[in-house]
């Protein structure tokens, strides 16, 4: 069975965070879900926090 | 209820109000803004020409979008004339001149590109980005031209070279510095980022300014302080800003390079904060997104909440260049050297100051997977 990977963006500077990818250059290995990215951790584009991510549909 | 009043639709405005939204869905806020008041995210204006984007595509939110989804008052194309501080208003002047009460007022008025000290009839023809709008003549005026001068070899500068010359322009870039970036990286570093943009395509001076701009048909001539002569189709000034403190100064709000703020974000006037680029905080200026970010929440809470002091952790910013990945992350301690490591194009450089502390850092190369390492080496900035 596949997981549904889940695509976030940033709502200041349209960054996607796709879980799929994961961002391997900030430490977030491939396939990490977005519910388990620490909650400190930041927009490595602009430094928005994690609750400025919304789900992209 | 007096309203909190917000000048500026930047992105340090846009987030506050944000921001406070989260905290408080009923207070009533208003903003007020020169501009159109839709949202767009900055950085992107130096990127935008290769991606062959329009100034209404760079659009993230409409002004019609944030009304309804902030449930604020937005009044666009408005000046703010005047602040008295002792009224707790503000004049504004749209079609009519009014005037608006506030509870707290919160300064957001970004900052303005320098005026060179250029001599000839060209210097009105000089262009900066520093907005939507200017985006938007930049992006018209530019389509049928070929050759294409960057005044300043700074962040946005090269940038624009970078994003130009990948868009099939003929790129010159003239800076006073002896390598792109100066403030950010040492000299190998620069060294490897100008190696990488391809010869034919981008030509650089440094050591150099330029001191007189003169119109000839079409084209403008460029004279450089060595005493060379340039001939281009545009010129596009990338000097850097300054803080807007006009506003501030007029209302006997202190001002020094920036408007003069503690860690609270406060002025010395009671009610009146302010955040991005106009402010100054510890005789720091803080350009760049992150530390507006920051900014709009810690003074979201102590407008809306519990009194918060501004604390920055550091930032590392990445340069968009396709051809040489650069990431920095300036000191705010400027007394230092840098130490470097690795052979070009991959370099680890730590700035250290007199205590042997790595204050900054900057990566090229493979280097920039080191981020997250350097991140943690670096001791955090004390703004106070």
């Amino acid at each position: 069975m596949s997981i549904q990977y889940k695509k976030y963006c940033c709502v200041t500077c349209d960054l996607v965070y796709d879980e799929e990818l994961g961002f391997p250059e900030e430490g977030i290995a491939p396939g990490t879900l977005f519910e388990d990215i620490p909650d400190d951790w930041t927009c490595p584009e602009c430094s928005a926090s994690k609750s400025d991510f919304f789900l992209v549909e | 209820m007096k309203p909190i009043v917000i000048i500026g639709s930047g992105h340090a405005g846009i987030t506050l109000a944000r921001e406070l939204r989260v905290i408080n869905k009923e207070t009533p806020i208003i903003l007020i803004t020169q501009e159109s008041g839709s949202a767009y995210y900055k950085p992107n204006l130096s990127k935008a020409i290769s991606l062959g984007k329009s100034a209404d595509d760079l659009v993230m939110k409409n002004v019609e979008t944030l009304k309804s989804e902030l449930n604020i008052f937005i009044k666009t194309l408005t000046r703010v004339e005047s602040i008295d501080t002792e009224k707790n208003t503000v004049v504004i002047k749209n079609r009519l001149i009014e005037s608006i009460i506030y509870k707290e007022l919160i300064l957001a008025i970004g900052a303005t590109p320098f005026d060179l000290p250029i001599e000839g009839d060209g210097k009105n023809d000089v262009v900066s980005v520093n907005n939507l709008d200017d985006y938007r003549q930049f992006k018209e005026k530019i389509t049928n031209k070929r050759n294409i001068l960057i005044i300043g070899a700074g962040f946005v500068g090269i940038e624009f070279a970078s994003d130009l010359f990948a868009s099939d322009y003929q790129v010159t870039v003239v800076d006073m510095e002896a390598w792109p970036l100066k403030k950010a990286l040492p000299q190998q570093m620069g060294e490897t980022i100008v190696n990488s943009f391809p010869k034919d395509r981008v030509d650089w001076h440094f050591g150099v300014a330029v001191t007189k701009v003169e119109r000839q048909g079409n084209s403008l001539d460029v004279t450089l302080s060595c005493g060379k002569k340039l001939t281009v189709d545009m010129v596009l000034s990338a000097v850097g800003i300054r803080s807007n403190t006009c506003l501030a100064k007029d209302a006997k709000i202190k001002v020094n390079r920036g408007i003069v703020v503690d860690e609270y974000l406060r002025t010395n006037i009671n009610n009146v904060y302010a955040i991005g680029d106009c402010a100054e905080i510890s005789g720091h200026t803080l350009p760049f997104i992150a530390p507006a970010t920051f900014a709009a929440k810690a003074l979201a809470k102590t407008l809306l909440a519990e009194p918060t002091t501004l604390n920055i952790p550091n930032l590392a910013v990445a340069v968009k260049i396709p051809t040489c990945p650069t990431v920095v992350c300036p000191s705010l301690d400027l007394a230092g050297n840098w130490v470097v490591e690795g052979d070009a194009p991959d370099f680890i450089a730590r700035f250290m100051n007199a205590e042997k502390t790595v204050t900054g850092f900057a990566l090229t190369g493979k280097a920039i997977s080191q981020k997250m390492t350097l991140l943690k080496e670096c001791v955090t900035p004390q703004l106070r």
